[in-house]
């Protein structure tokens, strides 16, 4: 598998056209739920995750996060958790704006715009979560470290850690301008 | 660490101008700002310094201290500028499209970091205004709150920009039409 970067790219790319398909209307309201996931993932995961280790520990005999396979445990309840809230959110109406894009060159630029910062939103979530777990997934041969210098310059720039301190701000913002529009 | 709470302010204002009052508001704004500063510049601009020149020949003298000269300047230059934004607020038209909102917004940022650079130059060029040594940089660096080296800090000014993109954004969505197909044909 090549460079992580280039996968992460790629994908923002892919999710563009995806924008480009649905509308930003759409892709805004799939925006507000990735940050409303982002903040209940920051708050309250690692809480949920503590008292599950607390009640699961019990019956299977011992704390799954001491374990040998702690990284993975977290890595794919931090990562499922995100997935099912972000399919939940493209699955249906959600919190989508109603109505259409303008039509012409600006409308297929905003929609590719917001479409594309969806797939920096998701893709980098992801990436920062295999990244904070020291990329647990590497024995299925999908990635071998260590990152290139571009990755590892790239890191700083994921969403959860310039966002982290905003999301409730931004969450907030985004239902406001959808209920006042 | 600077405070970037007036910028951020003073951006956001005059983004908020730009949209609702379109480009060519914003074009009158620039003159006056450029008018204004050539005029009554805190710095001393040539205008200024020939008018000041003037009136200490005529009064045999300096007439007022150089601080205060600064501080009524800065305050004068301030008023015009308050007066044209209020006056543009009320009287101005709204802009004729989406695209001539976006560029009236573009341009009232741009009109903001004019008057920002006017008024608060050290919030945008504390380095020009203050060099520092690489010692004092080390010991900024070690203060609370200062993010290390390559962490992205995200200003108030981003966020208020981008919670402008947002707003015309949502505000450019038109209202939904079902297509109602060969309704109407047979």
């Amino acid at each position: 598998m090549g460079a992580l970067e280039l996968l992460w790219f790629a994908l923002i790319i892919v999710f563009a056209f995806v924008g480009i398909v649905r509308g930003y209307p759409k892709e805004l309201g799939v925006t507000t739920s990735i940050l409303v996931a982002l903040l209940v993932l920051t708050e309250w995961g690692g809480k949920i995750l503590l008292g599950l280790d607390a009640q699961l520990g019990g019956l299977l005999g011992g704390s799954f996060l001491a374990g040998p396979y702690s990284n993975l445990i977290q890595a794919a309840f931090y990562l499922g958790l995100f997935i099912a809230m972000v399919f939940i959110s493209y699955h249906g109406e959600t919190l989508a704006f109603r109505g259409d894009p303008p039509p012409g060159p600006l409308g297929v630029a905003m929609n590719a715009i917001n479409g594309a910062v969806n797939g920096y939103l998701i893709s980098g979530t992801i990436w920062y979560y295999l990244d904070r777990f020291d990329y647990p997934i590497r024995f299925l041969g999908l990635f071998s470290p260590p990152l290139t210098n571009l990755a590892q310059a790239l890191l700083p720039f994921l969403p959860l850690p310039i966002l982290e301190p905003y999301l409730l701000l931004f969450v907030v913002f985004l239902i406001l301008v959808r209920v006042f529009r | 660490m600077t405070n970037y709470l007036p910028l951020a302010t003073i951006l956001v204002l005059s983004a908020l101008v730009g949209l609702r009052r379109g480009a060519r508001s914003q074009l009158l704004l620039t003159a006056v700002i450029a008018g204004g500063w050539l005029a009554l510049a805190p710095g001393g601009s040539p205008l200024a310094a020939e008018v000041e020149t003037k009136l200490e020949k005529m009064a045999g003298g300096s007439i007022i201290s150089a601080g205060a000269k600064e501080g009524y300047s800065t305050f004068l230059l301030l008023v015009i500028i308050l007066l044209t934004y209020f006056l543009l607020w009320r009287l101005g038209s709204r802009p004729e499209s989406i695209r001539g909102a976006l560029i009236g917004t573009l341009w009232g940022l741009a009109n903001g970091f004019l008057i920002a650079l006017t008024l608060l130059p050290s919030a945008l060029l504390p380095s020009l205004l203050t060099p520092i040594t690489v010692g004092e940089r080390a010991v900024e660096a070690m203060k609370p709150g200062t993010m290390a080296p390559g962490k992205f800090d995200l200003h108030p000014i981003i966020i208020g920009g981008v919670f402008i993109l947002i707003i015309l954004a949502v505000r450019a969505i038109r209202p939904h039409r079902p297509d109602l197909g060969n309704l109407f044909k047979e």
